[in-house]
């Protein structure tokens, strides 16, 4: 009685709340700039994906004409979706299980100085993308790099035409820069979501017989698990709006060698002017991006 | 309880509404104050805003001696000058004209051009061109350069051009015997003969492929018909002959490929390193425009300069060189302001004026006595070897979208991705698509 007597008055306090026109005011500010920054604009490149519009001239409006192109006469759409399905699956599975085990060893290792490694692993988050990819192309650079001065000097051969110009090994040099970037944030976040499972579960695992692999198998992954899925999530949508990094390294080349859906609307819209077509590419993008994090979401409440 | 949630809905619906209305109306006309309207700077004067891609350090200053030139004939007119890198200029003239904050006086390209006008956003300057002589005061064609797409109509007035020359390695070729090549078959021996001597035959920078896209224009010119490139050039499409013209360059180009004649690591180098790399000793030549003389100066390396051999003796010696750009008016200025624009693109015709930007390295179109400037012997060199040239387009410049085109399209075929009529049927098709993209809008 006394137990029914206490949910009901918690369940009273929570509709008091839900309904305190206070917190809608706090709320408001987040509110609207939402709506004009996020909403507004996404409803507008909804409108523009139906147009044809140079982004100066009056707008046409085409109706789905831009889209039926989009699917029929781009073959570069293609190649660049291609691209990018490939980027998304390495870079929302490799920074992901890469940072899952070095935190697992600065955590769970007992490393010394663990925590100076997770700042140099985070430091590269601070640099901006555009930045880091200036100073990847010198890495790269296959004249006065220092990675080709490295394999020189140990006698190891080197691809002729270099990284950046090699159409055979674009994405994976990108993909490294890629790496480097994200790697400390992916291994921050874990750190701090390993830190809070209980250490108890592990002294339960040992005293069962597990092993270092059995106690990641048993407690540290489903420890991880709403971190991993989140991280997924989060390094799927970075890897389909990875642009940055193309432009300022290969503008999608050598050929079409490193060319990403982003790139590809970024062309599209401003170099060869066509607002409209790549509001439509950008709609198309944004669908994707909406298809494959539902899905990850679905199997971790699934799972739950 | 309930008419407190129902006040503050209120407020939300009423505060998001007056906001989207009113930065919705940020496109009309009650954004900026439109050009037309007399604004007037410090003291009364005439203020004109002024905008160019211009954003080096060296132009800007020129610019700056330009405004106090201008400023002791007009010194009853304010200019502010607001340059934005070459990058994004088109994007920044795009909104700013659209936003109904056109700059008064704006320094276009041929599409930048093509792109404001075709909109009505530029004035027709042509009787003004014509009353103060300046097709007269420029070398032959100058003027028309820019405004070819609109024949009889004048909307800009250029003052520098940017030829696109070859800078070479005086030591290599004074320790190889080599003078600087007449014909292509000259030019073809000295590459390899410099090759033959453990040399770089030629710098590129195939991320971008500048100068090997120069080369191909360079032969297409000695090639074609000058009238089936100004089809090209102006999206009527590629004749027989054009496409002949194309191929065969591209082969040219692609057999200096094969031959080695570029970096083997060309494919990875930014162009931008082409100075530097120059600057090691071991390279013979370059393709660059004249903007990189001072780079190319610096580099420490005994430089000369000639122009692209001629392919065809039978036709005119045309190089890449089109005009660097011209003065454009915003079409709502007052008669005013219109009249303060005017005195200032004039300004750029003033010998003085002239000086100016000829001794600050760029190579003027305006007629000019160039023994009273000081100048250095490369920059001598330069303007005496592009005077004995005609002038041609930047032929990827035909079409927005086109450069990216071409660029990837000889990535591919420096890896041996696709033949160079594969190469041009790539292009050539785009090319069509492009075309048709610009015209529906």
């Amino acid at each position: 009685m006394k137990q029914e007597l206490t949910d009901i008055s918690a369940l009273k306090r929570k509709v008091r709340e839900k309904n305190n026109p206070l917190a809608y005011l706090f709320l408001l500010p987040a509110y609207i700039l939402i709506l004009y920054f996020v909403c507004w604009p996404a409803l507008q490149t909804l409108a523009l994906s139906f147009t044809d519009w140079d982004g100066i001239s009056p707008k046409k409006f085409v109706g789905l004409r831009n889209y039926i192109e989009l699917f029929t006469n781009e073959p570069m759409f293609w190649e660049a979706i291609k691209h990018t399905i490939l980027w998304v699956v390495g870079g929302s599975t490799i920074p992901v299980w890469g940072g899952i085990l070095l935190a697992n060893l600065l955590v769970r290792g007992q490393v010394r100085l663990a925590k100076w490694f997770q700042m140099i692993y985070f430091l590269p988050q601070v640099i901006s993308a555009v930045i880091a990819a200036v100073i990847w192309k010198w890495i790269y650079d296959p004249l006065f790099g220092p990675l080709a001065a490295i394999l020189d000097s140990l006698g190891i051969s080197r691809p002729a035409a270099g990284w950046l110009g090699n159409p055979d090994l674009v994405m994976y040099a990108l993909f490294v820069i890629f790496l480097w970037g994200s790697f400390g944030y992916t291994t921050m976040i874990f750190t701090a979501a390993l830190q809070s499972v209980d250490s108890q579960l592990y002294d339960a695992a040992k005293i069962d017989g597990c092993g270092f692999w059995g106690q990641f198998r048993h407690v540290t992954l489903p420890g991880l698990y709403q971190a991993v899925t989140t991280v997924t999530v989060l390094m799927a949508i970075g890897s389909f709006g990875i642009f940055d990094l193309v432009m300022a390294t290969t503008k999608g080349g050598p050929g079409y060698s490193s060319y990403v859906i982003s790139y590809y609307v970024y062309t599209q819209g401003f170099i060869v002017n066509r607002v409209g077509f790549a509001a439509a590419a950008s709609i198309v993008l944004t669908l994707f991006i909406l298809i494959v994090t539902r899905t990850i979401i679905y199997f971790r409440e699934r799972n739950e | 309880m309930k008419g407190a949630k129902k006040g503050i809905s209120l407020l939300l619906a009423v505060l998001l509404a007056s906001l989207l209305a009113g930065c919705s109306s940020g496109g009309g006309s009650s954004g900026a104050s439109p050009s037309g309207e007399a604004s007037s700077g410090k003291a009364g004067k005439i203020k004109l805003t002024v905008t160019s891609s211009m954003t080096d350090e060296t132009r800007m200053k020129l610019m700056d001696e330009t405004i106090k030139i201008f400023n002791k004939k007009r010194p009853d007119v304010e200019i502010e000058f607001s340059p934005s890198p070459w990058s994004e200029y088109a994007q920044t003239l795009k909104l700013a004209f659209s936003s109904n904050s056109g700059q008064d006086v704006v320094y276009v390209d041929d599409s930048m051009q093509q792109m404001l006008q075709k909109n009505n956003y530029l004035m027709d300057i042509t009787e003004d061109v014509k009353s103060r002589g300046w097709i007269d005061k420029q070398l032959p064609g100058a003027v028309d350069f820019n405004n070819l797409r609109t024949p009889g109509k004048y909307y800009s007035v250029p003052f520098i051009m940017a030829p696109v020359v070859v800078y070479y390695n005086k030591d290599i070729f004074s320790k190889l015997n080599l003078t600087p090549p007449k014909t292509l078959d000259e030019f073809n021996a000295i590459l390899a003969k410099v090759k033959a001597a453990g040399y770089v035959p030629m710098e590129n920078g195939g991320l971008q492929n500048a100068p090997l896209l120069w080369s191909v224009f360079n032969i297409v010119y000695g090639k074609a018909p000058w009238d089936d490139v100004k089809k090209f050039y102006f999206q009527q499409g590629a004749t027989p002959a054009f496409e002949q013209a194309f191929v065969s360059a591209l082969t040219q180009v692609d057999d200096w490929i094969k031959k080695g004649y570029y970096r083997k690591e060309d494919a990875s180098i930014d162009g931008a390193s082409n100075p530097s790399n120059y600057a090691k000793g071991q390279t013979a030549m370059v393709l660059s425009g004249d903007w990189d003389l001072a780079a190319y100066k610096d580099t420490g390396v005994p430089t000369g300069v000639f122009v692209f051999p001629q392919v065809n003796p039978n036709q005119p010696h045309t190089i890449v060189n089109a005009v660097d750009g011209g003065w454009a008016l915003n079409a709502k200025l007052s008669p005013e302001k219109k009249q303060a624009a005017i005195d200032f693109i004039d300004t750029f015709m003033d010998p003085e004026v002239v000086k100016l930007w000829v001794e600050g390295g760029s190579t003027s179109t305006v007629k000019f006595d160039a023994s009273t400037a000081n100048v250095s012997e490369m920059q001598k060199e330069l303007a005496d070897q592009v005077a004995t040239t005609k002038m041609g387009f930047f032929l990827d410049n035909a079409v927005p979208g086109l450069l990216d085109v071409m660029i990837k399209q000889t990535q591919r075929m420096q890896f041996g991705q696709a033949t160079p009529q594969e190469v041009w049927n790539e292009i050539y098709n785009e090319y069509q698509k492009l075309i048709a993209a610009a015209k529906s809008q």
